[in-house]
C-alpha cells in the first residue's frame, strides 16, 4: 500500500513536472537571470533614442553586435573619485579599428554633477598629439584609429555639468 | 668683391627656391560649389587685446583640391564672445581644409544656442562644432552635425583649447562615409591654466 502511494506521488510528481515545463517554450539561461539582476543605470538625463542606447550599452559592455553597432555609456558613478589618467580613460571609449568593423558608434555621457580634473603632461591616457602639438582631454570623442575604409557614423549624446579642467601643479 | 657677388647670387637663388615652394603649395583646385550659409543672432563680440581672431561659420580651404561641393551651415544664437588677451581665436562651425585632396562633398553643420564664450588670456582656441581636415585624402562625404546648447566655456590661461563636437582628420585616409552627430547640452567648461586642450565628443581620426 505505502509502495503505491509512494509511486503515485512520484506520478504526479513527473507529471505536474513536464507540465510546468510545458509553459515554458524558451529556456531560460542562467547568464540572463544575472544580467535582469544588475543594477539599472541612472538615466536622469537621458531620454528616447538615448534610453536605447543606454541599456544595449548595459548589455553588450564593448562588444559590436551583428549590425555592427557599438554602444557607449558613462554616468558620475562611474568616474566619481577616480583618478584623472582613470577618468580620462572611462570618458573615452577605445580607439574604434577597422578590424572590429564598427558601423554606427552610439554613444551617451551624462555628468550630473561638478566635474574638477587636474590634468597633468603624462594624466592623457589617449597620448595623442594634434597637429599643433597638444594633447587633448577628451570626453565621449571617438578615436578612429587606422583608415576608414567603410561607413561609419558616430552619434553622441554628451551631457555635462560644469566642468573645470585646470594644469597640475609642480 | 668676388665673394659679395656669390653671396648676392646664392641670396637670390635661395629666394626664388623659396618663392617657388610658396606657390607650389597654392595649388587650390575648386571644381564644385562651396556653399557657406551662416545665421549670427544677438551676438555681441567684445574683443581687447591684439591679433584676435572670432570667427562664426567660416570656411577655409587652402592647399588642397576639391572636386565635390563643400558644405557649412552655421547657426549661432544670442552667444556674445569676449576675449582678453593676444592671439586667441574663437571659432563657431567654422570648416578648414588643408593640405588635403577632397574628391567628395564635405558637409558640416553646426547650431551654437545661448553660449557665450570667455577666453582670458594668450594663444587660446575655443571651437564649436570645427571640422579639421589637415594633411589628409579624403574621398568619400564626411559630415559633421554638431549641436551645443547652453554651453559656456571659459578660459583663463595660456595655450589651451576647448573644443566641442567637431570632426578632425590627421593623417589620416577616409575612403568610406564619415558622418559625426554630437548633441552637447548644458555643458559649461572651464580651463584654468596653460597647455590644456579639452574635446567634447567629436571625432578624431589619426
Amino acid at each position: 500500500m505505502k509502495r503505491s502511494l509512494l509511486l503515485l506521488n512520484i506520478a504526479i510528481a513527473l507529471v505536474s513536472g513536464s507540465t510546468l515545463r510545458g509553459q515554458h517554450v524558451a529556456p531560460i539561461s542562467t547568464t540572463g537571470l544575472v544580467k535582469s539582476l544588475t543594477a539599472a543605470p541612472n538615466t536622469d538625463n537621458v531620454t528616447g533614442t538615448q534610453t536605447m542606447i543606454v541599456n544595449r550599452a548595459h548589455v553588450l559592455k564593448d562588444r559590436v553586435d551583428a549590425e555592427g553597432d557599438l554602444y557607449f555609456f558613462r554616468r558620475y558613478s562611474d568616474v566619481a573619485g577616480k583618478p584623472p589618467q582613470d577618468i580620462e580613460a572611462l570618458l573615452t571609449p577605445a580607439p574604434v579599428t577597422p578590424q572590429q568593423k564598427v558601423r554606427t558608434m552610439n554613444l551617451v555621457v551624462d555628468i550630473d554633477h561638478p566635474l574638477f580634473i587636474v590634468t597633468s603632461k603624462s594624466s592623457s591616457s589617449s597620448a595623442r598629439k594634434t597637429t599643433d602639438g597638444t594633447t587633448p582631454f577628451m570626453i565621449g570623442t571617438t578615436i578612429i584609429d587606422g583608415k576608414v575604409s567603410r561607413d561609419l557614423q558616430v552619434n553622441s549624446f554628451i551631457t555635462l555639468d560644469e566642468l573645470k579642467i585646470t594644469n597640475k601643479r609642480r | 668683391m668676388q665673394r659679395m657677388y656669390e653671396k648676392i647670387i646664392r641670396a637670390a637663388i635661395s629666394l626664388f627656391v623659396l618663392v617657388g615652394l610658396a606657390s607650389a603649395q597654392s595649388n587650390t583646385t575648386i571644381n564644385a560649389p562651396v556653399t557657406d550659409i551662416t545665421t549670427v543672432t544677438a551676438s555681441p563680440t567684445d574683443i581687447v587685446g591684439n591679433h584676435n581672431t572670432a570667427q562664426m561659420g567660416s570656411t577655409s580651404v587652402g592647399h588642397s583640391t576639391v572636386n565635390a561641393p563643400v558644405t557649412d551651415i552655421t547657426t549661432v544664437t544670442a552667444s556674445p564672445i569676449d576675449i582678453v588677451g593676444n592671439y586667441n581665436t574663437v571659432r563657431m562651425g567654422s570648416m578648414y581644409v588643408g593640405d588635403s585632396t577632397i574628391n567628395a562633398p564635405v558637409t558640416e553643420i553646426a547650431t551654437v544656442t545661448a553660449s557665450p564664450v570667455t577666453i582670458v588670456g594668450d594663444h587660446n582656441t575655443a571651437q564649436m562644432g570645427s571640422t579639421s581636415i589637415t594633411h589628409s585624402t579624403v574621398n568619400a562625404p564626411v559630415t559633421d552635425i554638431t549641436t551645443v546648447t547652453a554651453s559656456p566655456i571659459t578660459i583663463v590661461g595660456s595655450n589651451t583649447a576647448v573644443k566641442m563636437g567637431g570632426l578632425s582628420i590627421q593623417n589620416a585616409t577616409v575612403n568610406a562615409p564619415l558622418t559625426n552627430i554630437t548633441t552637447v547640452t548644458a555643458s559649461p567648461v572651464t580651463v584654468i591654466g596653460g597647455f590644456n586642450v579639452a574635446q567634447v565628443g567629436g571625432i578624431f581620426a589619426w
